[in-house]
């Protein structure tokens, strides 16, 4: 079966910050997988260019096969349906003079989907699906709570059932109890209406919940993807390993015996990204060959795991990066 | 902490009321809490419930239309009695505070060695090359890399991580005894989150330094903080020693926000818990429980009396009138 999403080597440059500098992933018919990856490492460029908010320097992005890549405006419009993408901050991103109705059916009257009536009756029942209550249409954004207006937004974004749906960072602005509530929603609409799913973020227990497999990318590249259970059970590269270490476990008696790889070394500049492996400056493990040659994203082990680091086997022994306690930084 | 062991900071029935075009806002309502010198205390709760009102509350960082009342000692002195100017000097050198976004704290046009020299000279009369030794020592104490290269850059050269810590560098610049830190690593990701809670254990270890924590990550809170206060709707309505608080949380609230956390041993079982409804914005105090209405447990004593702040089954404190008959492990 086609994927719904298949980006191929994709190139987002921003003057000389190279955001996004060759990045390859395919997201299959109603598959949800997650991208995470340090600050500033480009999943929210990739995900604008997947929705072609912001023009593609070079790449492929097939949406159901058709290359949108560099479509001009024109050629895209009718096909901006099938594929629509949700923001961390809700009220950024509805405009406050529209009501909820009218927000959540815009995209069908773009699109001129059906007639006044059957747009109403779809609000309606898009409502219903995300948990709110009819009365709702009427409101503004500014009369509902964080959550309230995130389900708005993924009323709004699933209107036109689209394809593919484009989620960056969808629940960082919420409350961890809020946050709960619309994970659910997104994995409940998402299995009842088949939608494949990009989903962004820096909450690793969230994609554990939510996503059947998982990209991790760093300084503009992707360094590993697997699926989710292989990811979280035995993440093969460095900077995967660090950053599983990292994430804090809400356990007391767990999170302090726990050991963390810690980093060091400075950020490196995506204006002017290392040679050889773009993480070799911070990986505890770099041999002389990390700084020097590129490693391609290669498959390894059993399962199809794609990783790139020269460290890792073909037949996916990865490298031990020994661990810490979180002794006190006294600088580097 | 225990009673009667000295304390750093006594916070007792604060309460501040904010009143506005809507009408009054009750931000925080008679919340206790106490902290030791060298503290972790974590200040937790959804958003809206207080918090950071109370955090600008201590030193009297609120704007005008906010009327406080309570009791703040600190360091045996009552901070809502004293003169702004002393209030001044107190804020910076005892008391400093780290807020969520550095961007807007920083000076976009002054060098990170500029502004950290402006606090040493305005707190410490320490100027010219003493100050930049020190600004630098400062930044190598939270773990900046090249710190004599970065004393001479722009807020803006810095990545976001590095940001925050220039922050806590300025914030500790004297030493302070109690550090309030609000929300300082939501916006980093979590390798860059786990360097800064590093430099907070740094500090309290190098400098005993205690630290009011508020956050709404419930994973920071387990990294770091010693213990845990429970804020809703205004109210502190539980405090206990982290481990207590994580394994038997004593109100009902309290256990649904450990409950809603993504956790993978639960997903199987039919997704993540929610907590029905949400906080309300109150304009007085209600003589009831104000989670009575999204409470599972809640009957008509929870409707109509106010639950003290009381010793828990689990030995800690807990404002709630059925509060989880958990058993205590022997
Ligand atoms: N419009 C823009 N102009 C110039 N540079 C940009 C622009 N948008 C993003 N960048 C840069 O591109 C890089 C990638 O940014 P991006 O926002 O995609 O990262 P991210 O992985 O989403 O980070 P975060 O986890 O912090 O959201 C960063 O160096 C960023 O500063
Ligand atoms: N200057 C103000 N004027 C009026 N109301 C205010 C003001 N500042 C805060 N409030 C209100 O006081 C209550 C508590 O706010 P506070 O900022 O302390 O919440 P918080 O717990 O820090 O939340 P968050 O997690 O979102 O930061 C909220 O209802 C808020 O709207
Ligand atoms: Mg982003
Ligand atoms: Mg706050």
């Amino acid at each position: 079966m086609t994927p719904t999403l298949e980006i191929v080597d994709l190139v987002k440059h921003f003057g000389p910050v190279r955001a996004v500098d060759g990045v390859s992933l395919t997201v299959g018919v109603g598959e949800v997988v997650g991208l995470v990856g340090e600050s500033g490492s480009g999943k929210s460029t990739l995900g604008r260019c997947v929705t072609r908010l912001v023009p593609v320097t070079s790449g492929q992005v097939r949406i159901r096969g058709r290359d949108i890549a560099l479509l001009s405006r024109r050629a895209l419009r009718p096909l901006r349906r099938d594929f629509t993408i949700v923001f961390q901050d809700p009220s950024s991103s509805l405009n406050p003079r529209m009501t909820v109705g009218d927000i959540i059916a815009e995209p069908l009257r773009l699109h001129r989907l059906g007639s006044a009536a059957t747009r109403r009756a779809r609000v309606i029942d898009l409502l219903d699906q995300v948990g709110l209550p009819a009365d709702v249409v009427r409101r503004y954004p500014h009369e509902l709570s964080g959550g309230q207006r995130q389900r708005v937004s993924l009323a709004r974004a699933l209107s036109a059932s689209p394809s593919l749906l484009v989620a960056d960072e969808p629940t960082s602005a919420l409350d961890v109890s809020v946050q709960a509530s619309v994970l659910n929603l997104v994995g409940r609409l998402q299995r009842d209406l088949g939608f494949a799913c990009l989903f962004i973020t820096h909450d690793l227990a969230s994609v554990e919940f939510l996503a059947q497999r998982v990209a991790v990318m760093y300084l503009g590249l992707l360094v590993e993807i697997a699926d989710r259970a292989e990811l979280f059970a035995a993440p093969r590269h460095p900077y995967t390993q660090a950053l599983l270490s990292a994430a804090p476990i809400p356990d007391p008696a767990v999170q302090r015996a726990r050991r963390r790889i810690v980093l060091s070394g400075d950020v490196p500049s995506p204006v002017d990204p290392p040679p050889g492996c773009r993480f070799h400056t911070r990986c505890p493990v770099a041999v002389e060959r990390c700084a020097v040659d590129v490693p391609p994203l290669r498959p390894v082990g059993p399962a199809g795991a794609l990783v790139a680091c020269h460290l890792v086997d073909d037949d996916g022994t990865a490298p031990e990066v020994s661990a810490a306690m979180p002794a006190p930084s006294l600088g580097s | 902490m225990k009673p009667g062991s000295d304390r750093l900071l006594d916070v007792e029935e604060l309460t501040v009321r904010f009143g506005t075009e809507d009408g009054a806002v009750l931000a925080v309502d008679a919340a206790s809490f106490a902290l030791g010198p060298g503290e972790v205390l974590a200040l937790v709760g959804e958003s809206g419930c207080g918090k950071s009102v109370t955090a600008l509350a201590l030193t009297g960082l609120l704007p005008r239309s906010a009327a406080v009342s309570g009791r703040i000692t600190f360091a045996g002195r009552n901070l809502p009695g004293l003169a702004e100017r002393e209030l001044r000097r107190i804020r910076g050198r005892d008391i400093a505070y780290v807020f969520q976004e550095p961007m807007t704290s920083l000076n976009p046009v002054l060098t990170v060695g500029r502004q950290i020299g402006e606090v040493l000279r305005r707190h410490q009369g320490m100027g010219g090359s003493a100050a930049r030794r020190r600004a630098a020592e400062l930044l190598e104490l939270v773990g900046i890399p090249l710190p004599h290269r970065r004393l001479g850059e722009y807020p803006h050269q810095l990545s976001g991580g590095m940001r925050q810590r220039v922050m806590i560098a300025m914030a500790v610049a004297c030493r302070p005894r109690l550090l309030v830190a609000d929300e300082p690593t939501t916006a980093l990701d979590v390798t860059v989150q786990a360097g800064i809670l590093d430099v907070l254990r740094t500090l309290r270890a190098e400098i005993g330094t205690a630290v009011l924590l508020i956050t709404h990550d419930l994973g920071v809170v387990a990294d770091i903080a010693e213990r845990v206060v429970v804020m809703y709707a205004g109210r502190t309505i539980e405090e206990a020693h982290a481990e207590a608080l994580f394994a038997r949380p004593s109100h009902p609230y309290t256990r649904g926000l450990l409950d809603a956390v993504p956790n993978p041993a639960r997903h199987a079982d039919g997704g993540l818990r929610e907590i029905p409804g949400r906080v309300p914005v109150l304009a007085t105090s209600p003589d009831a429980c104000t989670f009575a209405d999204r409470c599972g447990h809640a009957d008509g004593v929870c409707r109509t009396r106010r639950p003290a702040f009381a010793r828990g089954p689990a030995g800690h404190l807990v404002r709630c009138w059925h509060p989880l008959a958990v058993p205590v492990p022997p």
